[in-house]
C-alpha cells in the first residue's frame, strides 16, 4: 500500500495558487451563511508531487494496454487510441450542453448517426444514447413499462429473468417497480422453455435475455422463446452486453427482440475506464419509439437538433444528452471498421474463444461441450485447488484472472461454483492466445509440484493475495 | 483483413479453426437458427483509415461552437472551469484508462488507491465520512439519494424544493414515478429566491416525508441558508437531502458540518470537460448509519494473507452482484475515471487553492453583478446571496438578447423567463476562466442588446 496522499508532509507552502492579477480577493467581504472558519483538511502538495503520486498508482495497475484480460462478460478488447484524441477536439470536448442549438449542430449530427447505424447493427428502429452504462440502459428499457400503463395493461408487474443472468437484470426489474421471477437452464446451458412456460403468466411485462447468454451459449431455441412471450402479450429485453459475438451475423431485432441495450463500453470498444464511465443506448422497435427517453437526435433534411415525445416519452435518464465523450468514440470504432470490419471482428471473437476452449480442454473442460460463442465457461472442479486460487497465480505471468465466482461481473449458481469464465476477445492475436494456454498449463503444472506455492500467489505485486470475501479493516 | 483492430491473417484463422476442429467461420455458429441469420452485409459506410475518420471527425467538431472560442456565461449546473493539464494527463494513462472495474485486488491497488482518495477527499469536501465511489451524474444522485430516504424511513413520499435544476426535477420524475414514490413541491420566496422557510415548516408540520431535497445554490444561484433549513427539518422526522456545487466548500462550512443527512452534487465542475453535457460524475456521500443504504461501489481497506493492508471493493452485499432484485441499486459500470479526474483536482489544489478557486468565483460573479448594475434596464429580481451565478431581469425577450449576445461569440446565460413569476430573464454564471476585459466586453454587449 502506497503513502496516501493525506499522509503526504505538506509541502508547506500553504499558498493559493489560483490567482488573476485583476481581481485581488484580499479584503473582499463574502456575504454568504456560514462562512468556513477551519481548514477541509485537503492535501497541500506541489504540482509535481501531485504527478509523481498519481503516476507511482498508474504503476500498480493493469489495463488491456499492459496485457491479456481475458475477463469473462467484459469484453477487454483494444481501444484505439485514435478514437481518445478525437473525442478530445475542442468541438466536442470544450461544448457546453446550454448552448444554443445552432451552436451545436455537429453534436446533434454524431448522435443522430450513430443512433442510424445502431439501428442497423441490431436490427432495431430507434435508438436513445441516454442511459449512462448498461445498467441504465437496462432501467430504460423497463421503464418502458409506461408502454403497458398506456394501454391499460397495469397488472403486468412481473420480469422474467434467467437464473444466469447478470445482477443488474434483477436489480434494474426492482428499480423500475417490477417483481422478479427467475427461469432456469437446462442441462445444455440453454433456457429451459418448460419453466418459461409455467412462468409465462398474464402479469408478466417481459423475459429479459442476454443472448449470447452470460454462460457463453446461443440461445438456440430463441424464435420459439420469441413467440412465447409475444403470444402472452410480453416484451422481449435484449441484454446486449454480449453482442460481440454476433455483429454482422443475426442481430436482436430479427430474433424478435423489442427492446435493447448495448454496452458501448464492451462492444464498440470505449474504454472501460477502471468501471467506467462507458454508455448504454437504448433501442426500440417502431411501436415503441415514442417511449424512448429524450432527447434523442434527430434530422429534418436540413439541421440535426434534439427532440423528445412529449407525450409518451419515459422522460430524462440523467442531466444532458448521454456520455457524448464516450459515444464519439463508439461512432468513431464503427465507421473505421466498417460493415465487414464488425462482422470480422465477431467471428474473431468467436474463433478465439473457441480455440482457448479447445487449448484448455485437457486441464480445464468446458462446462457444456459444445462450440461457444465469444466466450468459453470452463469448469474448475479438476484443478485440485480453487479455481479463485488458480486465477491469482496468473497475474504472475501478466495474465488478468478470468471472471470467476466472486470476481468479476456476472453471478453463478451454487452448482457452478468454481467455473471460469474466459473471454479473450478478437484483439488477442493467436501467439496471444497460445501464451495464455502456455502459462494456464504451466500453472496446472504447478500445482501438481506444489499447490502451496500456488495457492498463496501471486508473488509479483505489491500485495499478497487477498482472500475471497475478505472482512472490511475498519 | 477489414477494418483496423482484427489480427488474423486467413492463414491463421484456418490453422486456428483446425485446432478446434471445425470447418470454416460459419460453422462456429451453427447454433444460430438459419431463418434469423442475416443474409446481407450490414448497411454501413464502408472501412475508413486513421486519417479519413480524423478529417470526418474534424468536420463535425468545427460544426460546433465551443468555449473556447465564445465567452461562456452559461452555468445550470455544468461550468467552463479550468481542467488543470495534470488531470488529463494522468487519467490518459493506460494503466488506468484500459483496466475494468478493479475486481482483482492483486492487480489493481493502483487504481483501488486513487478511488479510495477519491472518497477521503470528497468526505472533506462534503463533511460527511462515507462516500460511494461514483453515480452517474447529479441528477442520478439526487435520485439516489432520494430511494435511500425512502428506504431508511420506509416511507415513499418525499418533499421537493421548487429550486433545483429542471433535469433534476425530470429525472427524479422518472425514475420514482414508477417506484411509487410521491413528490410534493415546496416554493420559494419571490423576495430572496430562497426556499420558502414558512411554506416549508408547514408542510413538514402536516405530512410525514421521508426527505426533504433541496439545492445550494439553488437554480436562481441563490445560496440557501442550509443551517436554517436544517432546524426546521430536525423539527420532523425527515432527512436532511441537499444537491450543492462542491466548490462552495471552498468558501462555507460543509454540508455535514451544517446537518445533511445526505449530501449530492454534480461532480463535473472538478476537473471534467463539459462534453456536450457527459460525461460527468454524480457525488453520493453521507453518514456511518446510513451507509447499507448506499448505492453502488465503495473502496476500503481489507488484509492479504500476509496480514497487510489492502485496498478492495467492500461492502458488495448492497451491491447487485450479490444482492440482485434486493440490491440498494442497479449499478454497476460507474463514472471511476471521473472519480479519479475529481480526486487528482482536488489534490493539485489542495486545501489553499480550492478555496481560492472559491474566491475568485465569487469576486468574479459579484464584479460583473455589481458592473451589471450600472446598466439602465436590468433587474435583479432576488435579493438572496449568491455564488458564481445569478438572474438578471431583461426588459425584453431573453431569446433576441442571448441571439444577439450569440452573434457577439459570448454565451451569454440560460434563459429562465416565465419561471418563478420571472417575465424576461437569465440566470448568468461565471467563474475563473472569464478575464476581466471579458467580463467588462460582456456588460458593454448586454448593454447593445438591451438597448
Ligand atoms: C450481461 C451483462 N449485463 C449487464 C451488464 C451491466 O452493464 P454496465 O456495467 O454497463 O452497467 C453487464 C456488465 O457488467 C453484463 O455483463
Amino acid at each position: 500500500m502506497k503513502q496516501s496522499i493525506l499522509d503526504k508532509p505538506h509541502s508547506g507552502r500553504g499558498q493559493n495558487s489560483v490567482f488573476d492579477r485583476e481581481f485581488c480577493v484580499d479584503g473582499i467581504e463574502f456575504e454568504l451563511p456560514g462562512l468556513r472558519e477551519d481548514p477541509l483538511g485537503l492535501p497541500d502538495l506541489t504540482e509535481v508531487e501531485v504527478v509523481r503520486h498519481f503516476t507511482e498508482l498508474t504503476r500498480e495497475s493493469y489495463g488491456v494496454d499492459n496485457g491479456s484480460y481475458p475477463l469473462g462478460s467484459c469484453t477487454m478488447k483494444y481501444n484505439p487510441k485514435r478514437n481518445d484524441k478525437l473525442a478530445a477536439l475542442p468541438g466536442f470536448q470544450r461544448v457546453h450542453p446550454g448552448q444554443p442549438a445552432e451552436t451545436m449542430r455537429g453534436i446533434w449530427r454524431v448522435m443522430y448517426e450513430l443512433q442510424l447505424m445502431l439501428n442497423e447493427i441490431l436490427g432495431m428502429d430507434a435508438f436513445s444514447l441516454q442511459p449512462a452504462a448498461g445498467a441504465n440502459g437496462e432501467l430504460a428499457g423497463l421503464f418502458i413499462k409506461k408502454y403497458f400503463d398506456v394501454k391499460k395493461e397495469k397488472d403486468r408487474k412481473v420480469i422474467l429473468v434467467a437464473d444466469s443472468a447478470h445482477g443488474t437484470n434483477p436489480a434494474s426489474a426492482t428499480m423500475a417497480g417490477f417483481d422478479c421471477r427467475i427461469i432456469s437452464t437446462n442441462e445444455s446451458g440453454t433456457m429451459d422453455l418448460e419453466d418459461l412456460r409455467s412462468n409465462l403468466r398474464p402479469d408478466v411485462a417481459a423475459l429479459m435475455l442476454t443472448n449470447p447468454s452470460t454462460l457463453g451459449l446461443f440461445e438456440t431455441n430463441i424464435t420459439e422463446i420469441a413467440g412465447l412471450i409475444h403470444a402472452n402479450g410480453s416484451l422481449l429485453y435484449y441484454d446486449g452486453a454480449n453482442l460481440n459475438a454476433l455483429m454482422g451475423i443475426v442481430r436482436p431485432g430479427d430474433m424478435g427482440f423489442d427492446v435493447v441495450h448495448i454496452n458501448t463500453h464492451k462492444t464498440l470498444s470505449t474504454p472501460h475506464s477502471g468501471g467506467g464511465p462507458g454508455a448504454g443506448p437504448v433501442g426500440v422497435k417502431k411501436f415503441l419509439q415514442a417511449y424512448l427517453p429524450g432527447p434523442v437526435a434527430d434530422y429534418d433534411g436540413e439541421d440535426y437538433f434534439p427532440s423528445v415525445d412529449k407525450e409518451f416519452s419515459i422522460g430524462r435518464m440523467k442531466s444532458g444528452f448521454g456520455h457524448f465523450d464516450v459515444l464519439v468514440k463508439a461512432y468513431c470504432y464503427i465507421l473505421t471498421n466498417g460493415p465487414d470490419g464488425l462482422k470480422e471482428c465477431s467471428e474473431n471473437a468467436v474463433l478465439n474463444a473457441n480455440y482457448l476452449q479447445a487449448g484448455l480442454r485437457d486441464i480445464i473442460p468446458p462446462v457444456f461441450d459444445r462450440l461457444c460463442m465469444h466466450e468459453c465457461l470452463l469448469n474448475g472442479d479438476l484443478l485440485r485447488i480453487s479455481a479463485y486460487s488458480f486465477a491469482k497465480r496468473l497475474i504472475d505471468y501478466k495474465v488478468h484472472p478470468p471472471t470467476l465466482v466472486g470476481a468479476g461481473c456476472v453471478y453463478f449458481s451454487d452448482d457452478l461454483g468454481s467455473a471460469i469464465l474466459i473471454e479473450p476477445t478478437e484483439t488477442e492475436t493467436k501467439a496471444d492466445l497460445d501464451r495464455i494456454v502456455s502459462v494456464f498449463k504451466m500453472v496446472w503444472d504447478e500445482v501438481l509440484h506444489d499447490a502451496e506455492f500456488v495457492n498463496n500467489a501471486p508473488y509479483s505485486r505489491e500485495i499478497s493475495k487477498v482472500p475471497m470475501a475478505s472482512k472490511e479493516v475498519i | 483483413m477489414a477494418g483496423s483492430y482484427n489480427t488474423h491473417s486467413e492463414q491463421t484463422r484456418s490453422e486456428m479453426l483446425g485446432e478446434i476442429g471445425v470447418e470454416s467461420i460459419d460453422h462456429l455458429f451453427d447454433d444460430v437458427p438459419g431463418e434469423v441469420r442475416l443474409d446481407r452485409t450490414l448497411d454501413l459506410p464502408q472501412a475508413i483509415s486513421e486519417w479519413e475518420l480524423e478529417s470526418i471527425l474534424k468536420s463535425h467538431s468545427r460544426c460546433n461552437q465551443n468555449v473556447d472560442d465564445f465567452s461562456c456565461l452559461i452555468g445550470g449546473g455544468k461550468y467552463n472551469h479550468q481542467v488543470p493539464a495534470v488531470v488529463d494527463a494522468i487519467v490518459s494513462r493506460g494503466e488506468f484508462l484500459t483496466s475494468y472495474t478493479p475486481y482483482q485486488p492483486e492487480m489493481s491497488q493502483g487504481i483501488l488507491q486513487a478511488l479510495f482518495e477519491y472518497q477521503q477527499l470528497m468526505s472533506k469536501v462534503t463533511g460527511l465520512p462515507v462516500v460511494n465511489s461514483s453515480s452517474y451524474d447529479g441528477a442520478t444522485a439526487l435520485v439516489d439519494a432520494a430511494w435511500m430516504a425512502c428506504s431508511i424511513q420506509g416511507r415513499k413520499r418525499i418533499l421537493v424544493s421548487s429550486a433545483i435544476w429542471d433535469e433534476h426535477r425530470e429525472v427524479l420524475d422518472t425514475y420514482l414515478e414508477p417506484r411509487g414514490v410521491k413528490i410534493s413541491m415546496v416554493g420559494i420566496c419571490n423576495r430572496t429566491g430562497g426556499v420558502d422557510r414558512n411554506e416549508l415548516e408547514e408542510r413538514l408540520g402536516k405530512e410525514e416525508f421521508a426527505g426533504f431535497l433541496f439545492q445550494s445554490p439553488n437554480s436562481l444561484g441563490i445560496v440557501e441558508d442550509v443551517e436554517k433549513i436544517n432546524r426546521i427539518i430536525q423539527k420532523s422526522d425527515c432527512l436532511s437531502v441537499l444537491s450543492f456545487t462542491p466548490l462552495l466548500s471552498g468558501l462555507l462550512k460543509t454540508p455535514g458540518e451544517m446537518g445533511v443527512d445526505i449530501v449530492v452534487g454534480e461532480g463535473q465542475p472538478l476537473g471534467i470537460h463539459l462534453n456536450a453535457g457527459g460525461s460527468s460524475l454524480g457525488i453520493l456521500s453521507t453518514k456511518d448509519c446510513y451507509r447499507r443504504f448506499v448505492p453502488g461501489r465503495i473502496v476500503g481497506k481489507v488484509t492479504d494473507i500476509k496480514g497487510n493492508l489492502a485496498y478492495s471493493l467492500v461492502f458488495e452485499d448492497r451491491e447487485q452482484q450479490v444482492a440482485r432484485d434486493k440490491a440498494t441499486s442497479n449499478i454497476c459500470s460507474n463514472q471511476a475515471m471521473n472519480a479519479i479526474r475529481a480526486c487528482i483536482f482536488l489534490g493539485c489544489y489542495g486545501e489553499a487553492g480550492f478555496a481560492g478557486l472559491a474566491r475568485l468565483n465569487y469576486a468574479k460573479a459579484h464584479y460583473l453583478r455589481d458592473r451589471l448594475g450600472t446598466l439602465k434596464g436590468l433587474s435583479f429580481p432576488f435579493s438572496g446571496p449568491f455564488f458564481n451565478e445569478f438572474v438578471v431581469g431583461l426588459p425584453k425577450s431573453a431569446g433576441d438578447v442571448l441571439a444577439y449576445l450569440t452573434q457577439q461569440s459570448i454565451f451569454g446565460g440560460l434563459d429562465c423567463s416565465q419561471k418563478f413569476g420571472l417575465d424576461h430573464a437569465i440566470l448568468i454564471s461565471v467563474t475563473e476562466n472569464l478575464s476581466k476585459s471579458e467580463l467588462d466586453h460582456f456588460v458593454t454587449q448586454l448593454g447593445e442588446a438591451i438597448r
